[in-house]
């Protein structure tokens, strides 16, 4: 990284840019190479220049770079020599034809097709080539600046590793030097032994080597120049440590240098950067991906005799119950700071419970019980009230549902197997109505809008099977496939959409969501389950996740997108 | 020996990037994002501190031109920024020379302030009495 000093441009108008870039049919004759001339030339020195192959004042006072692997303009419009040839060279380079500097036919056909009018050699991110196998990449330090305290080194290089972490699956772990690191930091002056001296103050600021195998033996390393004065301040006093560092860990995960004005990886340091832009974030995800939005798996202790149930009734409110060691039924809830709990509920239960809420402050839990009828525990808002029996013989646990204030839907399996409902009005509880189907698992619920019900079940296939209430009729069943090796949750954070978790054949959290168009495929999210799943959403791009883990304790994941 | 050890894997070099067959080894130079801003132009400017003597008569008759800064600052004041190629000290240890080759950037504005962008550092190692790339390059970037 080199430090640069801003200057003026003259303001040219999107007008000029875009009668420059604007699309036109090329329709020139195959076979011109060098000593060609006419009119053909002069219209294939016109593409090579709006493109980007040849150099244009009019794009780079626009702001454009006047990119280093385009030529001068060729001195006859009309004369086809080696500038247009050196042009040409490269348009069939950067187009993967064969590079032959004159228009043949292949060069001719991609050049005639529709395309965007904007230069190729123009704004965008550069990648090396290579890139880390692995995204847990660990760093050391070999050498300390004496220019700052080490905290002070740690901290600056502890944001830098943040800024690309933030955006991809990347993480970034100090190790002692012994310990093999991926990435070796050095602060170091003149010639520091990798035959890739420094040179002085101001200058080259640093340098990193690219990830394997592009950067050799020294990949990922990086060298800061001790000959700088570096600085953690803002205003920086010296060299900002964070900035360039930031830049140089984009070159040891196999970025180049960008040709866009303003990015992070932009060659030239201007001050203090501490941030990515779009064009450096575009670059890292297209080498690693973007960064899930799922958490790793969070344990919330307990010993469960059951999968567990969980409900919200406002924004950053949980509420999740389990069955414990005395089949009694237990509380732990989430305040939207802390958990608390476990807190005991009673009861004795023989399945793992269900839970909803239909309004703030309001929670309706249901368990089968051990004369395998439904029960039904409630909070109120001030206090819990039941068990209250609600009949049936159960041969699995409930799901519930609501879509109104006032309004529940229960839903299990009857000793037919098939799918059995019972729904609270706001006045009354309704009789069983039989909703048919060959379960073999509990079934799991969920609402989405008034009057709205989903319900997903396992079917003797194995696979993931779906039922819904649309207002007015049953619809279904619809196999999702899969193949289940529990019951499935499901949880819906918007109109319309849907979330269904199951564990899969390797014990693992599967995820597959209905977008309100289409089902997405299977998304693997880890984890050992001992359980079925339970599944809830608090708010707009919010899931959260529970299952009991090998441990028999509640493990925790979330989707905050 | 010695000097003109240094030229013989400079030329190897600078073949490869300009065009004729390079040692399997060197090819990665040519995926090098920096260096390859230098050599992708008509014309190739290579600095001349650091080049062995007679490199500059064995590419006479190529796209090379060998300048020194002054000429470099000149050419992208008048011509716009102007990628260059220039080689670091060689480190010579008799029978291994480690060199590095770099790419950089002559800028028209700044009063055409050379800025050095990135490369790779490569070791040779004789062998046959000629010179081969012992291990792959290091390529970096500034």
């Amino acid at each position: 990284m080199r430090p640069e000093i801003k200057e003026k441009k003259r303001k040219v108008t999107t007008a000029e840019l875009e009668s420059l870039t604007r699309e036109k049919a090329f329709v020139p004759r195959t076979g011109l190479a060098e000593g060609s001339q006419g009119e053909d030339v002069t219209r294939l020195h016109q593409y090579l220049q709006k493109f980007g192959y040849i150099q244009s004042d009019v794009l780079e006072e626009f702001g454009f770079p006047k990119h280093a692997a385009s030529v001068e303009e060729p001195e006859k419009a009309d004369k086809f020599d080696e500038k247009t040839a050196a042009a040409l060279r490269y348009f069939q380079e950067f187009n993967g034809l064969p590079v032959t500097g004159r228009l043949d036919e292949d060069t001719l056909v991609l050049m005639s097709r529709p395309r965007c009018g904007f230069p190729d050699a123009s704004a965008d991110f550069v990648l090396q080539g290579s890139k880390w196998t692995k995204t847990n990449l660990t760093y050391a330090y070999s050498e300390f600046s004496p220019d700052l305290s080490q905290s002070a080194i740690r901290s600056a290089i502890s944001q830098a590793f943040g800024f690309w972490a933030a955006v991809t699956p990347l993480t970034f772990t100090e190790v002692a030097m012994s310990g093999a690191p991926d990435l070796v930091i050095r602060f170091v002056a003149g010639n520091h032994g990798d035959g890739n001296n420094f040179d002085g103050s101001s200058g080259v600021l640093a340098h990193a080597y690219y990830p394997p195998p592009g950067g050799g033996s020294l990949a990922g390393d990086t060298h800061f120049d001790e000959a700088e004065t570096w600085s953690v301040n803002l205003p920086a006093s010296g060299i900002d440590l964070a900035t360039v560092a930031g830049h140089e860990f984009g070159h040891a995960l196999g970025l180049a240098h960008s040709n866009v004005t303003g990015a992070l990886m932009y060659a030239y340091y201007g001050g203090p950067h501490r941030n990515l832009e779009a064009d450096d974030i575009s670059g890292i995800q297209a080498l690693y991906g973007a960064k899930s939005k799922w958490s790793n798996w969070e344990s919330l202790g307990g010993v469960l005799t059951s999968g567990p149930g969980a409900s919200s009734w406002a924004a950053n409110r949980l509420d999740t119950f389990v069955r414990g060691t005395d089949n009694a039924m237990w509380h732990k809830w989430w305040n939207g700071s802390s958990w608390l709990g476990w807190e005991q509920l009673g009861g004795v239960l023989t399945s793992e419970p269900a839970a909803v809420s239909w309004g703030p402050n309001r929670i309706d839990t249901f368990v089968r019980g051990t004369d395998n009828a439904l029960w039904h525990k409630w909070w109120n808002g001030s206090s819990w009230l039941g068990w209250e029996s609600l009949g049936g013989v159960l041969t699995s646990g409930p799901a519930a549902s609501s879509w109104a204030a006032n309004r529940l839907d229960v839903f299990v399996r009857g000793t037919n197997n098939g799918l059995w409902h019972k729904w609270w009005n706001g006045s009354t509880w309704s009789g069983w109505e039989s909703l048919g189907g060959v379960l073999t698992s509990e079934p799991a619920a969920v609402s989405w809008g008034p009057n709205r019900i989903d319900v997903f079940v396992r079917g003797t296939d194995n696979a993931l099977w779906h039922k819904w209430w649309n207002g007015s009729s049953w619809l279904g069943w619809e196999n999702l496939g899969g193949v289940l090796t529990s019951g499935p949750a499901v949880s819906s954070w918007a109109a319309n959409r849907l979330d269904v978790f199951v564990r899969g054949t390797d014990n693992a959290l599967w995820h597959k969501w209905w977008n309100g168009s289409a089902w997405s495929g299977w998304e693997s999210l880890g984890g050992v389950l001992t359980s079925s799943p339970e599944a809830v959403s608090w708010g707009q791009n919010r899931i959260d996740v529970f299952a009991r883990g090998t441990n028999n304790a509640m493990w925790h994941k979330w989707y905050a997108g | 020996m010695g000097a003109k050890d240094v030229s013989h894997v400079q030329k190897l070099v600078l073949s490869a990037l300009l065009g004729s067959e390079p040692q399997p080894e060197l090819r990665a130079l040519l995926g090098n994002p920096e260096i390859m801003t230098a050599v992708s132009g008509p014309i190739t400017y290579l600095l001349s501190e650091n080049l062995g003597d007679s490199v500059a008569d064995a590419f006479k008759q190529t796209s090379l031109r060998i300048v020194d800064h002054s000429e470099l600052m000149k050419n992208a004041l008048e011509t716009g920024d102007t990628p260059y190629l220039y080689f670091g000290p060689a480190e010579d240890h008799g029978d291994r020379i480690r060199l590095s080759v770099n790419a950089g950037m002559a800028r028209s504005v700044h009063s055409g302030a050379i800025m050095p962008l990135g490369g790779a550092v490569l070791e040779f190692q004789r062998s046959d009495g000629g010179w081969t790339v012992s291990s792959p390059p290091s390529q970096f970037a500034t």
